[in-house]
């Protein structure tokens, strides 16, 4: 039996569901946006099929352009502010859930660091994770490192 | 070092300046900060309030803290990045997020809180102060960092 996969925003006011057998793989990218969103050194991502996360509660929708002209968009609480996921153009049917807000975040372990070259010096990375010294720049990569959709053991 | 330290949110609609010498810097792996961070834990920089200049409008979410004071979250109203938070148990003195920086390559917290809410595969440095949960007075606490907050 697997057990709900469960979330939320900081107040309570946005909760959420990820429909999934098992906790599906994330990743940490210590690129200097995700340092400034998060207030920390790295955000930690998990992108997830759009289909398998439902959110309950009122949301707030930015956008922003990165770097390279994708056009991102991103949902918070509309109450407490607590960025909640996102989804980009380069990468439809794809939300990527910020990682953290899970309830049960505690057993997170990123399976790939990206950005590393912008890291904090005072953090250290696993020997076994993929280290990428900016981002993968296929979707075959993105695929192969991240085991969309589940855990792959 | 007493350059000013620039920082500011996501979008750019909300800069600040600190002045003085660099504030001290501490982590803090609470599921708190965990969901607000929505990353791994949360960096706290403490500084006085008289040391921050803001350029930009800031929203306000109120929340109650554990030891029953009130803590005021700061944040872009636009782009929704946390800047700041105030304590209603003491005036002077706020806590920037660390990630916020311009410049987050000085940013090494010399001691860790909550770490038995640590994310497992994160590796602390050899010999950093840590807590279980917190220490009981965490106001003296801060006060006894290394690198000043006034």
């Amino acid at each position: 039996m697997s057990e709900t996969i469960a979330g939320g925003c900081l107040c309570g006011a946005v909760r959420y569901r990820v429909d999934s057998d098992a906790m599906p793989n994330c990743y940490a990218c210590h690129c200097t946006d995700c340092q400034t969103q998060s207030g920390s050194a790295f955000g930690l991502q998990m992108p997830l099929f759009a289909s398998m996360l439902a959110v309950d509660g009122e949301l707030h929708k930015g956008e922003r352009e990165t770097a390279d002209g994708v056009a991102v968009s991103y949902w918070a609480c509309a109450k407490c502010g607590n960025r909640i996921y996102a989804e980009n153009d380069a990468r439809p049917g794809i939300v990527v859930l910020r990682a953290g807000t899970l309830d049960d975040s505690k057993t997170l372990v990123p399976r790939a660091h990206l950005w590393v070259k912008s890291r904090q010096p005072w953090i250290t990375i696993p020997d076994d994770a993929i280290l990428y010294e900016e981002q993968p720049e296929s979707q075959g990569e993105w695929i192969e490192i991240l085991g969309l959709g589940g855990a792959d053991d | 070092m007493s350059e000013a330290l620039a920082g500011g949110c996501q979008c750019g609609a909300v800069r600040f300046i600190v002045s003085g010498a660099r504030p001290p810097v501490y982590a803090c792996h609470c599921r708190e900060c965990q969901k607000q961070s929505a990353s791994a834990f949360a960096l706290s920089v403490p500084v006085a309030r008289d040391r921050l200049t803001l350029e930009g409008e800031t929203a306000t979410w109120e929340r109650p803290s554990a030891s029953g004071a009130t803590t005021r979250c700061h944040f872009c109203p636009r782009c929704g990045t946390r800047l700041y938070h105030a304590s209603s148990r003491n005036a002077e003195r706020i806590t920037i997020k660390g990630g916020a920086f311009d410049d987050t390559d000085w940013i090494a917290p010399q001691a860790h809180l909550w770490v038995s809410r640590k994310q497992g595969w994160m590796m602390l440095p050899d010999g950093a102060p840590t807590h279980e949960t917190q220490p009981d007075d965490l106001s003296a606490w801060r006060d006894g960092l290394v690198g000043d907050w006034r």
